[in-house]
């Protein structure tokens, strides 16, 4: 049987796992939303991120700041992030705005390509497996240990998430960014700000990947092939709907949980289940509701 | 006084080769109401869209002539900047924000504007719209979608505002609704008007001057009440005449329709 202080605590890392899933997943959202396509470059902006907070905090630790190191790399991250996404929007999507979307999706496959090689330039002799120096915290509540690395990725998952959110359903910007998702080209013969918005929104799209990235790299330890779990929160992505920002909590939570789960109780006989067991509920639920479970079917009046 | 807008014999090209608008010219004065008629398909939306830098979002470009707006050479510039000069353009089939709710319609709009933008003009003009304020804009009736659209435009404070197709696919009584409130706002802040219309009888009720545009070309212009009053323009654009049936009167409608052509 399984006892209720392994659940306890299988329960606590499918949340954390499921909040840096969703959190990972939002770029993916964002983006499609303005550009319709697939930013297949995600997963690169991920892991450029992930090493420049390495080898950031590593070069501040060696300047004597190893107790700031890690929040400032993460800082240097966003920037990073932030601006990648608005790079990847004036060279690969303004050009090709008015295209059909698998131009697009091929162009961001190569941007893949080519971030992943700027990633092991800023790398250099530290593109191998590491992780964060962080403070040897840990709390127990009950039977769930927490420590910092939890601390850290809750903190960056969740803050991402909830900052974005808030700025998409609650602020005139947002609005002006919902607008602007939905309808371009009217968008645009109001007055609004298009081509600025869309560069806003990959340059948030990069900045979320930028922090999902550390949150998660600060659970997994750095390694050269963190990317893949990028593809795997697509899955979340689609899940939720691919235009729903909101919704991606819960397309991330439902992921991590049936990952987490299917992980242990399936160990014994269907070892490394977990991921395929993902991708299985998205199949079922795309199968029930092709848009996801929050994307907006479009609104036709009868 | 030189026209508000003034385009000049222009040719606008899509695709790189089909031709759609083929040496146009109109010119609409300040503080009036100019009408473009003429069937689906004749250029009337190319028309508005080539004035509004739209056609460059479907990859189209004016290759030859010129547009003049409040004196400034405006052909091919992008659609932002032309709104940020005061042209608003209105597209056909109620260009909405779907997913918004009138009210974050209005706002999303107000945003570009900043502190120019007035909320309440919309509801001034329209205000069947403030009993919807929050239900989301895709439910509307096709009239309340069509009277949001034209709030949204007037947030932008244009000098000029270009109207596609306003009464395209709404009952009689709604398309008087929204014409009233047309010929307000045109009365009570001096908007320039560029309406586009198939519905030619409703167009000249309000318009002080007209084009008919067929296949890219212009082939008839006047003033609304000699348009009113022309036989051709009756029996085509404003049905008015009698059908005598038969194969003779086809032809001769044919051989007339072409003389303009």
């Amino acid at each position: 049987m399984v006892d209720s202080a392994a659940l306890a605590v299988i329960t606590f890392q499918s949340t954390v796992i499921g909040l840096v899933f969703a959190a990972l997943g939002l770029g993916f959202n964002i983006v499609y939303r303005v550009s319709k396509s697939i930013n297949l470059a995600h997963p690169a902006i991920v892991l450029l991120a992930v090493y420049v907070t390495l080898v950031a905090s590593s070069y501040l630790a060696s300047h004597g700041l190893a107790s700031l190191g890690f929040a400032l790399g993460t800082l240097v991250a966003a920037v990073v992030g932030f601006a990648t996404g608005v790079a990847m929007e004036i060279t690969i999507a303004r050009p090709l705005r008015g295209r059909p979307p698998v131009a697009l999706i091929a162009a961001t496959l190569g941007a893949y390509y080519i971030l992943k090689g700027v990633a092991k330039a800023v790398a250099r002799d530290m593109w191998t497996t590491a992780s964060y120096r962080l403070p040897g915290i840990s709390i127990s509540l009950g039977p769930v240990v927490v420590d910092a690395t939890d601390i850290a990725a809750i903190v960056l998952a969740g803050g991402t998430l909830a900052a974005l959110i808030v700025l998409h359903r609650f602020t005139r910007l947002g609005v002006a960014m919902r607008a602007v998702a939905e309808d371009p080209y009217g968008a645009s013969a109001y007055g609004l700000p298009v081509k600025t918005l869309t560069m806003l929104s990959w340059g948030l799209a990069g900045l979320a990947g930028a922090l999902a990235g550390v949150a998660l790299a600060s659970k997994t330890g750095v390694e050269p092939s963190i990317d893949l779990y990028v593809l795997e929160a697509l899955a979340a992505s689609l899940l939720a709907g691919l235009d729903s920002v909101a919704g991606i909590v819960v397309g991330g939570l439902a992921l991590g949980f049936v990952r987490q789960m299917s992980n242990y109780f399936l160990m014994s006989w269907l070892p490394g289940f977990g991921d395929a067991a993902a991708f299985i509920l998205m199949l079922l639920v795309l199968l029930v509701k092709p848009y996801g479970l929050f994307g907006t079917e479009r609104i036709e009046r009868v | 006084m030189p026209p508000l807008l003034e385009v000049n014999n222009i040719e606008v090209v899509y695709h790189p080769y089909i031709l759609v608008l083929k040496g146009i010219s109109i010119s609409v004065p300040e503080k009036s109401i100019v009408a473009v008629l003429g069937p689906n398909g004749a250029g009337k939306t190319t028309l508005l869209k080539s004035i509004s830098g739209l056609v460059k979002l479907d990859r189209g470009r004016v290759t030859r002539g010129w547009i003049k707006y409040a004196g400034m050479r405006i052909e091919n510039r992008d659609p932002e900047d032309v709104s940020r000069l005061g042209v608003i353009y209105v597209a056909e089939g109620r260009r909405i924000f779907r997913e918004l709710t009138v009210e974050e319609n209005i706002e999303a709009v107000a945003y570009a504007w900043g502190v120019l933008a007035d909320p309440e003009l919309v509801y001034r003009y329209f205000p069947r719209l403030r009993a919807r304020r929050r239900s989301r804009a895709g439910y509307l009736s096709g009239g309340e979608q069509q009277m949001l659209a034209i709030g949204l435009a007037l947030l932008a404070k244009p000098r000029l505002l270009m109207l596609d197709e306003p009464s395209l696919g709404l009952a009689p009584k709604v398309v008087h609704e929204v014409y009233e409130g047309i010929k307000r706002l045109h009365e009570e802040e001096g908007v320039t008007i560029l309406l586009a219309e198939q519905n030619a009888r409703k167009a000249l009720e309000i318009a002080d001057y007209g084009y008919i545009i067929e296949n890219g070309k212009i082939v008839m212009e006047g003033p609304a009440e000699r348009l009113r009053e022309d036989k051709d323009v009756q029996e085509f654009y404003l049905g008015l005449k009698k059908a005598e049936g038969g194969g003779y009167r086809a032809a001769k409608w044919y051989r007339r329709k072409k003389r303009w052509v």
